[in-house]
């Protein structure tokens, strides 16, 4: 089974954007069904590293997290600020 | 000899005094809060003879330490009525601890408010002189104007909000490039500083060396500090603080559903990022001219977070779009207009208001109808209104918690009559505690426990949940106590939080330049020693647990999209002072 999500890549993890580069559009992705984060790493070919936050849903989740259908997922490298 | 300046405002006296021992070892937020406990009466009115403003650079400002070019000012507020200190980071920091003065203190009134005086510091001395000629002038020509005479001097100063004794004044530095845009904005220190007569000081550049006992020791811990700082994916060149500033939080927490919209309403917002720190970088570098990222708020910096932002032309609007002005100006009013928020800031700057504060207020006056939501027009008039000194003005420029009371308003996001900053406490627990339980009325920056609930620095933990927050708002505010009194930047800790090296240069910094012997664990007891002396002097001002309690509406109305409230318990938050 696959689920469809939508993904959102900021500051610079936007290089990453799989259909335009740079771009600041969410995109929708298809996965196979029991895929956790770590996979949408993976298959956008994000080194692991550069995630340090991610939000589903607009709440903050591990990168172990499983996607469900329609997962609104928002990804972020270090940030911080005051 | 340690030593400190003192200016009384009543007689136009300026003495040097001994530093007394037991501040040797102290410096910026240590020595103000030492100053204002000690010898500030706790019932005085905050505009009086007895209110006393003290300016203090950190314990390692003035020396070649990375990120800490920082000044603490303080006094009893005329915003909250409690003890006040406000930081900034500006070259005046740097040169104000060069002189060897480790604190200004200025005291007293004059009689009669027809003048307005500079206090200036340079190789001939230190005296008062007399600046009628900037009075009620805007704090950028303020700066051009006194620059004329003082050309090697850097700034404090204030705009004519000062003046006018409003309560949301701040207190404006200049930054490296003479922009009156760095300030000590919170709790209207500027309104002190205005009641005193005392419109600006000059402080001459490098009159003399920061002295330090052990310079081995201080060389060690810098050079372990600059790796931790170079090293950190956040505080690095090129790192997210120098490429986008603090406004790329505005898209994080949007998403965590902690970004305050609307007047408290709502923790998400549909304009974020038109307004986030992304869009901001996006535009500074198409539109080119006189706009940059990666801008210093003093020379030394490496973090580097500041910017100047440009309008259409390339020309220069403002200096700087951080995340508090752009959220305050932007989505707390539901504004999703970069220009317009870049605007507002700089009316902010030249006449002299915190942008926190001002959009906090503003907030309120949308909510008692002054204003739509989203209508930035309207807001820049009624921030014209300020300016003018309207009766209108007075209203909005004594802050929200005024302001709210004077149009009936319920939903008042203020603790101690001080405005929240830019993160939701029904979405972030622990920041919620801070602001609540800190003597300093709401502030962020007093524990910033947004690092480990949101940004996963220093830790990992549940935003939403309230267990073990009041624990960690404790070692957080302790913490920070410690490092607004060594004059680093906030913003190193965000390194020093994940990198034990750089924490133990740190330390070493500190040590190498007082002679002390301080350990990392000892620090957070010296934070917890300013902390008691804060809450203390509240004490004596009248405060008591009833004050240490959020907004009514916070408990009641449920925020979008999490649907809580906070629910952190009365007894917890009383629970952060257990120690
Ligand atoms: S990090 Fe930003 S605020 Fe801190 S000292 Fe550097 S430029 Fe100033």
């Amino acid at each position: 089974m696959v689920i469809t999500i939508e993904v959102k890549l900021y500051a610079n993890l936007r290089e990453f954007h799989p259909e335009e580069p740079e771009s600041k559009e969410s995109f929708q992705y298809e996965m196979p069904a029991g895929s956790t984060l770590d996979d949408l790493y993976q298959e956008l070919e994000i080194p692991e590293d550069h995630v340090k936050m991610n939000f589903v849903n607009n709440v903050k989740k591990s990168s172990g997290y499983e996607l469900q259908e329609k997962d609104k997922v928002a990804l972020f490298p270090p940030i911080a600020g005051g | 000899m340690a030593k400190f300046l003192r200016v009384d405002m009543s007689s136009l006296e300026v003495k040097e005094e001994k530093l007394p021992e037991k501040y040797r070892k102290m410096g910026g937020r240590g020595l103000t809060s030492g100053f204002v406990l000690d010898e500030v009466k706790p019932d005085c009115h905050p505009l009086g003879k007895n209110n006393k403003l003290i300016f203090a650079p950190g314990m390692v400002t003035g020396t070649s330490a990375p990120s800490s070019g920082r000044i603490s000012v303080g006094g009893k507020s005329p915003l909250t009525g409690g003890i006040k200190e406000s930081n900034a980071g500006t070259p005046f920091a740097q040169n104000l601890a060069r002189s060897g003065y480790k604190a200004i203190v200025i005291e007293g009134k004059p009689e009669n408010d027809d003048k307005c005086w500079m206090l200036v510091l340079d190789s001939e001395g230190a005296r008062l002189e007399e600046a009628t000629v900037c009075k009620e002038k805007k704090t950028g020509a303020t700066v051009n104007t006194l620059k004329e005479a003082y050309d090697n001097h850097d700034f404090a100063l204030i705009g004519p909000a000062g003046e006018w004794k409003m309560a949301m004044a701040g207190i404006c530095f200049n930054d490296p490039e003479y922009r009156a845009s760095r300030y000590s904005g919170r709790g209207g220190l500027g309104a002190v500083m205005g009641s005193k007569g005392l419109k600006a000081i000059a402080v001459e550049k490098k009159m003399g060396k920061v002295e330090i006992e052990n310079e081995d020791l201080f060389k060690q811990g810098q050079r372990k500090l600059v790796k931790g700082l170079r090293n950190h994916d956040v505080t690095k060149p090129g790192g997210t603080l120098n490429s986008y500033g603090t406004a790329a939080l505005i898209n994080v927490l949007d998403q965590a559903g902690g970004l305050p919209t609307n007047n408290f309403s709502s923790g998400t917002f549909e304009g974020a990022e038109k307004t986030s720190g992304e869009t901001l970088a996006e535009t500074v570098e198409k539109r080119g001219g006189k706009g940059m990222m990666g801008h210093s708020c003093h020379p030394g910096c490496i973090i580097q977070c500041s910017n100047v932002y440009p309008d259409e032309d390339g020309e220069e609007l403002v200096s700087c779009v951080e995340y508090e002005s752009d959220w305050s100006l932007g989505a707390n009013l539901g504004i999703d207009n970069l220009d317009k928020i870049a605007e507002m800031i700089n009316i902010c700057n030249e006449v002299g208001v915190d942008t926190i504060e001002a959009g906090v207020m503003l907030g309120v006056a949308m909510e008692a109808g002054l204003a739509e939501f989203g209508d930035a027009d309207k807001a820049i008039e009624l921030l014209e209104e300020i300016c003018e000194n309207s009766a209108l003005g007075r209203v909005l420029g004594n802050g929200a918690s005024f302001t709210g009371k004077a149009y009936g308003v319920t939903r008042v996001p203020t603790v101690k009559d001080q405005g929240m900053p830019a993160y939701e406490p029904r979405a972030v627990k622990g920041i919620g505690i801070t602001y609540i339980t800190t003597p300093m009325g709401a502030d962020h920056t007093a524990g910033y426990t947004i690092a480990p609930e949101i940004l996963s620095v220093g830790g990992e933990l549940d935003p939403l949940s309230p267990e073990g927050k009041a624990e960690l708002s404790r070692a957080y505010q302790a913490t920070t106590a410690f490092v607004d009194s060594s004059g680093y930047c906030l913003f190193t800790t965000f390194a020093l939080l994940d990198d034990e090296e750089a924490m133990e240069g740190m330390v070493e910094t500190v040590n190498g330049v007082l002679g002390t012997d301080y350990t990392a664990e000892e620090i957070v007891e010296e934070g917890k020693e300013i902390l008691k002396k804060e809450r203390e002097f509240n004490k004596r001002a009248g405060f008591t647990k009833a004050d240490d309690r959020p907004p009514e509406f916070m408990r009641e109305e449920k925020l979008p999209p999490h649907n809580g409230v906070f629910d952190v318990t009365d007894e917890e938050l009383d629970s952060v002072w257990d120690f």
